[in-house]
């Protein structure tokens, strides 16, 4: 071939190439049929090089203007010396095939891809591909001047495979950095946990299209996992189910794998739990980029856990008595207004009981406020023990304490009234803040009835005190219904 | 509107399938079909980022997948129910083996809809066998009386440029993890138990099994992992037997040498031969959902399965057609009528594809291995253990 036509003939290859494509199948579309035609050639075939499983991994096939996806994996001995061949040469012939084929080698620099590349921390690494030029048809062998052609279009698409692959590289980093954004904003946003893991599970997996992302949870005072989700493909969130020893076998799994990564999630030193990611159903190998990625958004995946966490620590304490651990006033109040809610459109009752602890005043005065705050955290614990899950107690003010027995009658409001009775008559205090002496505690209870008594809330709480006054002025030690006073 | 098929019949897929469809588009010229031909191990990744990232090819309306992928493709909600469109249809008269792969695992949501299916076969030339056997069907009853008939084809050969016993028909020239499924069976071994409790990988009777199909490549009987059609070919007279999921009926018309089928060798107590199926399902995200059930219904209509299965060397799916098309050909009848009956198929569950994809890299490995000339018996216990841990990770992740 003359010199002027190679030289305007790989002109039109670079110029036709000057283009952005946003992928390495659109370049390698458009730059195989160029390569047939200007060679004259049937065929042109593009092959990845799997150094590590020895193998030419075929990816496109090009006839005509025609490109196919098509699968076929050719063994090669890196110390054939055909190979050694196609190293140095760059070209070889095809070494069995029966009509005009030729190798020819593709060589660039590129972003590394996998986690095993990332283990020698390099950025960049180096990659090959081979093109199969054929001649099947016009069976015309290959001349040394087209050789040396195809060996300058071969050096022509690496650069341009390589300028690609760096164009890849950004666009999906530039897109995860947009994910990033956004999702520092629903974290942010989320501050109940239960809505924040939600939010991060299944932001991460249509961020990075992991088979499953999972998250673990760690008991702050034990470092032991105590909670698990996770969302796979179905895109659905689930609780899994917790085994012994799941730490170490989610971190051997995870060290010896391409497919599976586990990163720890921690504040300040403080260790919040794990995440972990994996493609086992997919078999896709997982990223370097991605795991750089995911390192970065762990902290801020950690982050987001430690706010709730402590949001939720902060509303059980503005909600909870510190003393006695049962609902304040204000938390109580919003609980009896729903249940008035549930109770009026559903059509249920519930029943109230207003208790406070007998001769309370007398005990603190006596003993003191050591020995009053003691029978006052007993008596609790006798009530938050012997209550039902949705039964709400709060302590009202002073000794003063209320009880909420959602979808209870009077008479079983009574039954409960008269074990907690029974409980706190068995309370026994420490003796040495008596000074030695035993002192027995009981306690004074009225009971009002949704909506037999009253549908009124405040009716209703005044109905339950005026059953309190009662059985004090009875006595003290025992309960009442409204209703049984009202008829007396 | 897009439908995405596999290469169902290699390079000219497309253009076989325009003209098939020519009387489709004439009947619907409302609908502007493109049809792209992307292969198995394109389609299998998509499945993971379709939902996310519908790429430059567009969305695909309708697609042809392997019949076990269903539930995987349900689960991951990227097909869309049946029923949605016709609230009656009904796989009823669909071939018994096919039939719960229509499914998502139990429910009673129809996901997909079978077009096709395939069975494994020996086929061999008669001419190149008479050469060392006067009784082929009983010396290749077993898979060692098959390596029998190869060691003798072998020598018989000798002098043939490139001769091997047997034609690789894996598309990717590796040792094929489908083919290799009637040699498991055959001994007794299963991929993963029923149940999904338990791999099989570790049996002792499938390593038995996969060592009777690495044997072929081993002993060099079957190029593996070399340029396609290069060397090894029964119509080059470089081969003489091949195991294939094509009839092969059609294929070698007008050849000068005639070409005999026989179920796959057995290699325990039976013979067991490999059905596989075609399925359409329509995606969640097409915008022409509508034009892509017409075409589903229209492909699936019984002369239309059987007017395709013909053209691609397969059967159809239907249970009439698949009787009416046997019964056409009597030399099909003869063929196939003892390898129907001993075909069995893979299940229809979320983690059949994984585990095809894993036995699909054991078997690479093993290839690269022998052309290495690293193999020992040592080293597929070795690629098996690592195997089986992977499926039993999947059957615990998976099988709920």
């Amino acid at each position: 071939m003359e010199t002027n036509k190679r030289t305007s003939l790989l002109y039109s290859f670079y110029q036709a190439l000057s283009q952005h494509f946003g992928d390495l199948s659109s370049l390698l579309s458009n730059a195989m049929p160029l390569i047939e035609d200007y060679i004259g050639a049937d065929r042109v075939f593009y092959y990845d090089w799997e150094e590590n499983k020895s193998v030419l991994s075929l990816k496109i096939m090009c006839q005509g203007t025609k490109s196919y996806s098509l699968q076929e994996d050719i063994f090669i001995d890196k110390d054939s010396p055909e190979i050694i061949k196609l190293l140095q040469d760059g070209i070889m012939d095809s070494p069995t095939l029966d009509y005009p084929a030729v190798y020819v080698l593709l060589k660039w620099r590129g972003p590394g891809n996998s986690i095993k590349t990332m283990k020698t921390g390099k950025m960049m690494s180096d990659s090959l591909g081979v093109l199969r030029v054929e001649r099947i048809k016009k069976n015309a062998p290959f001349t040394q001047d087209e050789k040396e052609v195809l060996i300058e279009l071969a050096r022509e698409l690496s650069s341009r495979i390589n300028l690609t692959e760096v164009d890849m590289y950004h666009s999906a980093q530039l897109k995860r950095a947009e994910a990033m954004n956004k999702l520092t904003t629903v974290f942010a946003t989320s501050l109940r946990l239960s809505d924040s893991l939600k939010e991060i599970l299944l932001s991460v997996q249509d961020t990075f299209r992991f088979d499953r992302t999972s998250l673990y949870l760690c008991d702050p005072k034990t470092n032991e996992i105590k909670e698990g989700y996770s969302v796979d493909l179905s895109g659905e969130f689930k609780t899994l189910e917790l085994r012994a020893n799941i730490k170490k076998e989610l971190s051997d799994e995870a060290s010896n794998s391409d497919i599976r990564m586990m990163i720890p999630l921690s504040v300040q030193g403080k260790n919040l739990g794990f995440m972990c990611f994996d493609n086992v159903l997919s078999r896709t190998p997982i990223k370097k980029e991605e795991v750089l990625s995911l390192k970065q958004f762990s902290q801020q995946i950690a982050l987001a856990i430690d706010n709730a966490r402590l949001f939720e620590k902060v509303q059980e304490l503005s909600n909870y008595d510190d003393l006695t651990g049962l609902a304040l006033r204000r938390f109580f109040k919003e609980t009896l207004a729903q249940e008035v809610y549930r109770s009026k459109r559903f059509n249920l009752m519930f029943s109230l009981i207003l208790l406070d602890i007998d001769h309370f005043k007398k005990i603190n005065d006596t003993y003191g406020h050591l020995f009053g705050d003691a029978a006052l955290k007993a008596v609790s614990n006798v009530i938050k023990n012997s209550l039902r899950q949705t039964d709400v107690p709060c302590r009202y003010g002073g000794d003063e304490m209320v009880i909420l027995l959602p979808r209870t009658s009077g008479e079983e409001a009574k039954h409960i009234a008269a074990r907690l009775l029974k409980r706190v008559k068995e309370i026994e205090i420490p003796s040495d803040l008596s000074g030695g002496k035993i002192v027995k505690l009981t306690i004074s209870q009225g009971i009002a009835v949704y909506p037999t008594d009253s549908d009124d809330v405040n009716d209703l709480f005044k109905c339950a005190d005026d059953a309190l006054y009662h059985v004090k002025q009875g006595g003290r030690g025992f309960y009442t219904l409204y209703e049984e006073i009202k008829k007396k | 509107m897009i439908f995405w098929m596999l290469p169902d019949s290699g390079l000219e897929t497309s253009e076989v399938m325009e003209g098939f469809l020519k009387d489709f588009c004439q009947q619907h010229p409302d609908i502007e079909l493109d049809v792209q031909v992307i292969n198995r191990r394109t389609l299998w990744n998509k499945i993971f980022t379709l939902k996310h990232d519908i790429g430059k090819e567009g969305c695909p309306d309708l697609i042809a997948f392997p019949h076990y992928w269903t539930s995987i493709l349900a689960t991951a909600k990227l097909l869309e129910p049946l029923q949605k469109f016709d609230k009656d249809i009904t796989v009823s008269h669909v071939l018994d083996p096919l039939r719960p792969h229509c499914f998502l695992n139990d429910t009673e949501e129809i996901y997909s809809f079978p077009w096709w299916l395939d069975i494994t076969a020996l086929h061999y030339r008669e001419d190149h066998l008479k050469a060392v056997t006067s009784k082929p069907e009983e010396a290749l009853s077993t898979w060692q009386g098959m390596l029998d008939v190869c060691k003798e084809l072998r020598n018989y050969f000798n002098d043939v440029d490139d001769y091997y016993p047997v034609q690789n028909s894996d598309w990717r020239g590796s040792l094929s993890h489908r083919c290799v499924l009637p040699c498991l069976w055959s001994k007794g071994a299963f991929l993963f138990s029923k149940d999904l409790e338990q791999s099989g990988l570790s049996m002792p009777a499938f390593q038995e099994g996969m060592q009777s199909f690495i044997d072929l490549a081993l002993k060099g009987y079957m190029p593996i992992l070399r340029e396609r059609s290069s060397i090894g070919n029964i119509s080059a007279g470089k081969s003489s037997l091949i195991i294939t999921r094509r009839q092969n009926i059609s294929m070698f018309e007008g050849a000068q040498f005639k070409v005999q089928t026989l179920p796959i060798p057995k290699t325990g107590a039976q013979s067991v031969n490999y059905l596989g199926g075609i399925n359409l399902g329509i995606l969640r995200k097409s915008q022409e959902s509508e034009a892509a059930y017409k075409l589903l219904k229209w492909l699936a209509q019984p002369e239309k399965q059987i007017a395709y299965a013909a053209k691609i060397e397969a059967f159809p799916s239907y249970d009439g057609a698949f009787e009416n098309f046997l019964i056409a050909s009597p030399e099909r009848v003869k063929k196939y009528t003892n390898i129907i009956s001993s075909a069995r198929t893979l299940p229809n569950h979320i983690v059949t594809g994984a585990v095809m994809e894993i036995m699909a890299n054991v078997m690479g490995a093993i290839s690269s291995a022998i052309l290495m000339r690293k193999y020992t018996p040592e080293l597929l216990t070795q690629e098996l253990k690592k195997a089986d841990r992977d499926v039993q990770e999947i059957l615990r992740l998976y099988k709920d």
